[in-house]
């Protein structure tokens, strides 16, 4: 397994559950659950880049 | 406010919030949580809820456990083994049937190593996360719309 794609079950696994736990309504939940996947990926993505980048 | 008069008893799905039951037992409630990850909701009547804990939780133990992640020992010479040891055990009643199984030896030598035993961290703190939400919400602390009382 890539290191992107335990990212992406990691993301995919904790955010619905996140989700639940800080918001009421689905349609807040589903919201915030697409938001934090996301964030998840994005930054993993950015420091990703960032590390490549400065490291040479 | 409104949201909050919105859900009504028994009619619980993911997203539409329940009213606090009435003689809600906390520690009933969190000794389920433990039991079984979302059980505590469920007895709250957050049948959805619960149900989507119960899938991520038990997802990520099982990857975890697949992944050839390891059970850490509660070695107190190694204050981060016994940290992580501890967390794992937050998963509670996957953790011990798990370990009744003979399962989470891990494998230092497997490419997943690492991401193993790092969702099983993840899967006994979100666990413990569930356990302290429906005590919130079965002694009140947690309104229905989500609110915090204090």
């Amino acid at each position: 397994m890539s290191h992107f794609a335990a990212l992406l079950l990691f993301a995919a696994l904790v955010s619905p559950a996140f989700a639940c736990l800080l918001r009421e309504g689905l349609r807040e939940r589903i919201r915030f659950a697409a938001w934090a996947f996301a964030s998840f990926t994005g930054f993993a993505l950015g420091v990703g880049w960032l590390m490549y980048l400065l490291g040479g | 406010m409104a949201k909050a008069q919105r859900g009504g008893a028994g009619n619980d799905t993911v997203g539409r919030p329940a009213p606090t039951p009435e003689g809600a037992n906390p520690a009933l409630t969190c000794a389920a949580g433990v039991l079984l990850p979302g059980l505590g909701h469920v007895l709250l009547g957050r049948v959805g809820t619960g149900v989507v804990f119960l899938a991520s939780i038990g997802l990520l133990f099982g990857f975890g456990i697949a992944m050839h992640g390891e059970f850490f020992a509660l070695d107190t010479a190694a204050p981060l083994t016994l940290l992580a040891g501890l967390a794992e055990m937050g998963a509670g009643g996957l953790y011990l049937g798990a370990r009744a199984l003979g399962l989470g030896a891990g494998d230092p030598a497997a490419p997943t190593y690492e991401y193993g035993y790092a969702f099983l961290i993840v899967a006994g703190l979100l666990n413990l996360l569930v356990v302290l939400d429906a005590w919130d919400i079965a002694t009140g602390a947690k309104s229905p719309d989500g609110a915090s009382a204090a």
